[in-house]
């Protein structure tokens, strides 16, 4: 048993303790409040003065799927529709990332296919630490991948194949869900259909028990928008730069399951790039948008993911809500806040212990990294 | 000609913040001192704000890599030994206004060619913001840009060209050297040699970025051979106490970014190791450079904010992002301070950004001229 004390705890359910208690059997939260009575024989970490949050969910990553040494295993650029493939099985779990990623607090990473395909295969979530991918990894799929834009027309155009152009890549994505509608249909008539795993994946969306996660940017959000409405399927906006400009569209959304905003501190060019605006996640907060903030891991050190919750403190953003769009909001998004995500009873012991205010103060820096009940980084 | 009352002037020379007024007149900065009073100056109350230095990028590509996301106006990858380009030429005013560098306090950046060649040519420190390239400019030829980084062996290597190896790389920068060293002007012009020349009798510093501790010693080495060359180590995550050039100030260093996750250098900084060299003595920038081709207009601050959060005090940050790289582009006279004389790059901000991300900025003067009300420019990019 593992107690922590005295800490000023950040539940992420609606509930901050300026004094609290947390005591965790095994690998999940038994008891969260004030002066709880402690358990004779438990280890005991007294954080007095010190503050508690869930673990941070990474909500769009592709740690373990790229090496330093240019190695990858996250676009299986052999057809610009995979939608057979699961990142689960390219996932190097003795990658060193996943240290880092626990020592920067990130307890959880929803692993997605990268970007080269227009369908690039099926997402799952990870915790940081485990022995194998078995062990690790909490829900698969939660996801199906798809992209849009100079990723797919960047890998297919260049060898002369669809998509070479924007509006090549929702004809892709027409082409693929109407195929899996027919094959849902006959299925469901009883007919025989050759079995088709890619078909049966695109399914799992349809049937609306998976969103599918766009890497999307600026106006092209608008065709994510319209070709899920078309399909009536859950989609996520990943990456979501320029969302500023879009404020009532993303708003009205209706089967929009969130913002996974991110990476901040991107050279701006023309056109995708174009702008990068964490200002914009105080406002879709405001308008009731669930919003939260990924790494694109490894783009950017895990670390930054706290400094992109400060730029949006910066544009405005409360400190709570910082926190929520690190560790509930991914949660929820991702369709895992049955285990994660935010601090009651009964759900994993993910907890991080900071030393000063994350996403406000600065220097704020992880003490102990918490997953499953277990220490997986101490200071 | 204005006057900012009330506010917290930290000057960026690692002293403390202290409460004073600050006039800026014709562009400089006049006089810094409590309760100022100036007739036809107009009166700005910055009560309960900091005023900055504008952050000075020591060594990025911001203005000078187009638009591009990766052919681009300083991989002039033709030859691994091009001592004599300008990189000035590059400079698109356009492409650097479009980053937004001065939204988060950034005013001025040093600029280099690409670090995948050997020798690459000469770098230059313009302003963040402005209409015309050679206007922006604050100096040109401020340093010979060196690189001994596996990069160089990038665009050579596959080519079956020198360098495929390390061994290439070090070989083709010091065969330069000797070449200028023994070069006679009346046998013919050669630019390459004549660019080296100021680099030889220690007029132009040598910026030599390298990433691991094993390049930090053998390039070190090599320099002996050519004594007069002062040379500055930019990346250098290989770092540790044992650098004693560096502890006792002789070589300056110029950190390179910590925010890249592809970076597999990053990871192993020895952070107490920096602390230590520079509480010896050791001259310390914090950039965006190193193995990341640029950022974006947050990231000079996050890197600021790491090194704050790994233990340098809030001065020394700041000091390193601002008065030190200066002082390292040979600007030091005009920007990179707060003090009487320098021109007034200054940035308003509501809090201490060093310390807290609840930090805004409000005002940004590049030359005494307020940027964020300034109509922009329009753009082609």
């Amino acid at each position: 048993m593992l107690v922590i004390k005295n800490a000023k705890i950040f539940t992420s359910a609606d509930k901050v303790y300026e004094k609290g208690d947390i005591v965790i059997e095994n690998d999940k939260i038994k008891a969260i409040g004030e002066n709880l009575e402690i358990p004779c024989g438990a280890e005991v970490i007294d954080a007095e003065g010190l503050i508690v949050t869930p673990g941070l969910v990474d909500a769009h990553s592709h740690i373990g799927t790229f090496s330093f040494h240019g190695e990858q295993d996250a676009n299986e650029l052999t057809n610009n529709a995979t939608p057979q493939v699961e990142v689960f099985y390219g996932i190097d779990t003795e990658s060193k990332m996943f240290p880092r990623v626990a020592k920067a607090g990130i307890t959880t990473s929803c692993i997605a296919p990268g970007s080269g395909n227009v369908i690039g295969g099926m997402v799952c979530a990870v915790k940081s630490h485990g022995d194998c991918i078995e062990d690790m990894c909490i829900a698969n799929p939660v996801a199906l991948k798809m992209a849009m834009g100079v990723n797919p027309k960047g890998v297919y155009g260049k060898r002369n194949q669809l998509p070479m152009t924007r509006m090549g890549i929702p004809a892709v994505i027409r082409e693929n869900f109407i195929k899996a509608q027919e094959y849902m249909a006959k299925k469901e008539k009883g007919e025989e259909v050759p079995f088709d795993q890619g078909l049966e994946n695109i399914c799992k969306v349809l049937r609306r028990e998976i969103p599918v996660k766009v890497h999307c940017e600026q106006f092209e959000m608008l065709t994510v928008i319209r070709l899920c409405d078309e399909f009536n399927i859950e989609f996520t906006l990943d990456h979501a730069w320029g969302s500023s400009d879009f404020y009532d569209e993303i708003a009205n959304a209706k089967n929009l399951r969130g913002i996974i905003f991110g990476p901040v501190g991107a050279y701006l060019t023309p056109g995708e790039c174009g702008k990068i605006d964490p200002e914009c996640l105080p406002e879709l907060d405001r308008r009731g948008v669930c919003c939260s903030i990924m790494t694109d891991g490894p783009v950017l050190n895990p670390d930054i993911i706290i400094a992109q919750a400060g730029e949006a403190v910066r544009f405005g953003l409360d400190p709570v809500k910082a926190i929520e769009m690190l560790t509930i909001n991914p949660a929820k998004i991702i369709g895992i806040q049955d285990r994660v995500g935010s601090l009651e009873v009964g759900k994993d012991a993910d907890i991080v212990i900071f030393k000063g205010q994350p996403a406000v103060d600065t220097d704020a820096r992880v003490l102990y990294t918490i997953i499953n009940g277990k220490i997986a980084y101490k200071e | 000609m204005f006057v900012l009352k009330n506010g917290l002037i930290w000057d960026g020379l690692g002293n403390d913040p202290i409460k004073s007024d600050i006039l800026v007149k014709d562009g400089k900065i006049a006089e810094i001192a409590e309760n100022i009073s100036c007739d036809g100056a107009e009166v700005l109350d910055v009560s309960g704000c900091m005023v900055l230095p504008g952050f000075i990028d020591a060594l990025n590509v911001y203005g000078v890599r187009g638009p591009e996301l990766r052919g681009n106006d300083v991989a002039e990858h033709t030859d691994p030994v091009l001592p004599h380009l300008n990189v000035v030429h590059s400079l698109d005013h356009d492409g650097m206004n479009f980053q937004e560098l001065y939204k988060y306090g950034v005013t001025a950046t040093g600029m280099t060619p690409s670090l995948s060649n050997v020798l690459t040519g000469k770098a230059a420190v313009s302003y963040t913001y402005g209409r015309n390239p050679y206007e922006m400019l604050l100096k040109q030829e401020v340093a010979e840009i060196a690189s001994v980084t596996s990069a160089t062996k990038g665009p050579y290597g596959s080519k079956d060209r020198m360098p495929m190896t390390k061994m290439g790389t070090f070989w083709l920068l010091r065969e330069a050297f000797l070449k200028a060293q023994s070069y006679d002007k009346e046998k013919g012009h050669d630019a390459k040699c004549e660019a080296l020349l100021p680099v030889l009798d220690g007029t132009t510093p040598l910026f030599v970025n390298c990433a691991t501790r094993s390049e930090m010693k053998a390039i070190i080495h090599l320099l002996k051979e050519f004594p007069n060359v002062k040379p500055v180590l930019t990346g250098a995550y290989g770092l540790d106490e044992s650098f004693e050039e560096v502890a006792s100030g002789e070589i300056p260093v110029i950190m390179g970014d910590l925010t890249d996750g592809f970076s597999p250098n990053i990871a192993n900084v020895d952070t107490e190791a920096v602390k230590a060299l520079m509480a010896k003595g050791a001259t310390v920038a914090f950039s965006c450079c190193g193995n990341r081709p640029a950022g974006g207009k947050e990231v000079l601050l996050w890197n600021g904010i790491m090194w704050y959060k790994h233990g340098v005090c809030a001065n020394e940050v700041l000091k390193g992002l601002t008065s030190t790289p200066a002082k390292l582009l040979g600007v030091d006279d005009m920007t990179g301070s707060l003090e009487v004389g320098k021109n007034a790059d200054l940035v308003v901000w509501s809090n201490n950004p060093i310390k807290s991300y609840n930090s805004q900025v409000k005002a940004v003067y590049i030359k005494g001229e307020n940027l964020l009300k300034k109509e922009r420019y329009a753009s082609c990019w």
